[in-house]
């Protein structure tokens, strides 16, 4: 998050956030017509929430918070007013010019000055308004400043792969900011612009993010100091794990061990750290990445339908016709102690199994009765890029069922391709809850151990689309069975079959 | 933040605009309409954004037979104006000052 600020329903703070919001939008890149454009949106939506959400006050509050990725930028405003729902409100020009009635002008600019617009009803918790701004990526060579020189690096890449060259030395070493160049060169040769993080392709978001220790990571050089591969993992945001998020080895000096070593390096750099786990979210249009996870000891625990969409690799299969889904590999570092679970009947076997096979002990329970929170707190992201919904539980309220099925309402009008669901598997209630939730179609993703403040997560998934399952490729055994559950519940309750 | 500047004579009520005409401009400009002013001078050389809450404003006024000169709108004004279909009904060339 960059910001969140709690401004009051007085109209004075229009103004103070429109500016921000434009200086922050040509911040990260928007061209000064679109930052006044999304400022405008911006300007629309707080005026509405200050007219229609808080008629009778100007004493009220409400919440407004910034994000911004490589790709968009992000506002989130919520609020806890009176209920009203953009959707019931359209523009009718005919209305305005014979009536003078301008219902709806506001939401009809929000949604021509921003590329996405959602408003979700969170029942007790409030309405949530979201806003985002693609940002127009201009030619990464002229981001990059590279020299033309480098492209001819491409013409040989094919080559390059099937010259490889024996390594009878190199080093292993954690990153600094002065290796972010050397990153983005790796990627470059390797996938030449086909990678799905541009981050990568940006010394200095790589820098930013190292220098912010955002970033942990390895880089492996020659003697001579030619970097020839890196590894980079994210500690995930309230949790003690890591995240996989980048791993290669220039082509033509793979099979030399160097992967291990720098796997083996980061490993040690994460135990120091006292990171709890690894995790990583391998593509299944190939098995290559499972391949490399599984022969370091990670055991795949879910399988997350269309997480990605439509990515092309470079090297690998060109066309995939349908989204990516991905396996989610785990791997423990450091042995967590045994814990109550409380896993619903349908899927205690498969969960069982999938603590058994990662080596934690935990002690299912059957709770005898369970007490719901005041309120449901839920999180949501939104994978805007690849139209999935990610909807977080960690506390179950009484109005638990109609929050979630107004969120998914609220998201099934975006075209989504899926919402993953995560419920908290050491909080009593979820059994009886994910019985109340049947209704709502959810299958089966697997266990997300870890994953969100230091918890274990059932993770269940809504899919919009139609999956061929024989193109998603899974490498290990109990990821076959996995995979094997999934597609079942599939058939059965999104199929029909 | 938004302020505006205003100065009356007669039947005209000339304002200027410093900043975003948006809810809290409209709110104080309505706030100094007296009675008998039928003529608005709005200049808007210092304003960047206008919103719906402004078009509606303006439009509003002029829909009352009332006369409206802007100078200077900012190049959204524009935009909006074809976004909400009221391009038409607003007599351009008698509105905008040179």
């Amino acid at each position: 998050m960059d910001a969140r600020f709690t401004i009051s329903t007085d109209d004075q703070v229009i103004d103070p956030i429109c500016d921000f919001t434009y200086r922050w939008c040509l911040n990260y890149g928007l061209s000064e017509g679109e930052a006044l454009r999304f400022s405008v949106a911006i300007s629309e939506l707080i005026t509405d929430v200050i007219l229609f959400a808080f008629p009778s006050s100007s004493q009220e509050s409400f919440e407004i918070e910034y994000y911004h990725t490589f790709s968009n930028l992000e506002v989130i405003i919520c609020e806890m007013g009176e209920p009203f729902d953009p959707d019931r409100h359209s523009y009718d020009a005919e209305k305005a010019l014979t009536e003078n009635n301008f219902e709806g002008a506001g939401f009809l600019l929000i949604r021509s000055f921003s590329d996405e617009f959602s408003f979700i009803n969170k029942g007790k918790e409030g309405k949530e308004f979201r806003l985002l701004k693609n940002i127009k990526i201009r030619d990464i060579d002229e981001l990059l400043e590279q020299p033309a020189s480098l492209r001819e690096v491409d013409k040989d890449r094919k080559d390059e792969e099937n010259s490889q060259k024996q390594l009878k030395e190199f080093t292993v070493n954690r990153i600094k900011p002065a290796d972010a160049e050397d990153i983005s060169k790796i990627f470059y040769r390797t996938y030449q612009y086909s990678y799905f993080k541009e981050d990568m392709y940006l010394p200095k978001k790589i820098e930013k993010a190292v220098l912010s220790k955002d970033k942990l990571g390895v880089i492996a050089r020659k003697i001579n100091g030619e970097a020839i591969g890196y590894f980079g993992v994210m500690q995930k945001e309230g949790s003690n794990i890591a995240e996989v998020g980048e791993a290669v080895v220039s082509p033509r000096y793979r099979r030399n061990g160097v992967m291990s070593s720098m796997m083996s390096r980061l490993i040690k750099i994460l135990e120091d750290r006292e990171v709890t786990a690894l995790f990583a979210k391998a593509v299944t249009n190939h098995p290559v990445s499972q391949k490399v996870n599984h022969k370091f000891g990670y055991k795949t625990t879910a399988l997350i339908l269309t997480i990605s969409d439509k990515v092309k690799y470079k090297g690998f299969d060109e066309e995939y016709p349908q989204p990516v889904s991905a396996a989610l590999d785990f791997l423990p570092i450091i042995n967590s102690s045994k814990k109550p679970v409380y896993v619903p009947a349908r899927y205690k076997e498969i969960i069982l199994q999938t603590y058994d096979k990662l080596d934690m002990e935990v002690e299912p329970r059957q709770p005898s009765s369970s007490q719901l929170a005041e309120k449901s707190d839920i999180d949501l992201n939104v994978d805007y890029p690849n139209s999935t919904l990610e909807i977080v539980v960690h506390e179950y309220g009484s109005d638990f069922l109609t929050a979630l099925s107004d969120i998914v309402n609220s998201f099934e009008q975006n075209d989504l391709h899926s919402i993953y669901l995560d419920l908290p598997l050491e909080n009593k209630a979820t059994p009886e809850q994910v019985s109340k939730i049947s209704s709502l179609n959810f299958i089966y993703s697997g266990l997300a151990p870890q994953f969100y403040r230091d918890a274990d997560y059932l993770r269940l998934q809504k899919v919009y689309l139609n999956i061929d399952f024989s193109i998603i490729e899974v490498y290990s055994e109990f990821g076959k069975e996995i995979k094997s559950f999934v597609e079942n519940e599939y058939n059965k309750h999104i199929q029909g079959k | 933040m938004s302020t505006i500047n205003t100065y009356r004579e007669s039947k005209a009520l000339s304002i200027t605009v410093h900043g975003a005409f948006n809810l809290r401009t409209v709110r104080m400009i309505k706030s100094r309409l007296a009675p008998g002013i039928d003529k608005l001078n709005i200049n808007l050389i210092n304003c960047d954004l206008i919103d719906s809450e402004g078009i509606i404003f303006l439009h509003q006024w002029l829909d009352r037979n009332n006369e409206l000169k802007l100078t200077e709108p900012p190049p959204i004004m524009y935009e909006i104006l074809d976004i909400l279909k009221l391009d038409n009904a607003w007599e351009l060339d008698n509105i905008l000052n040179n």
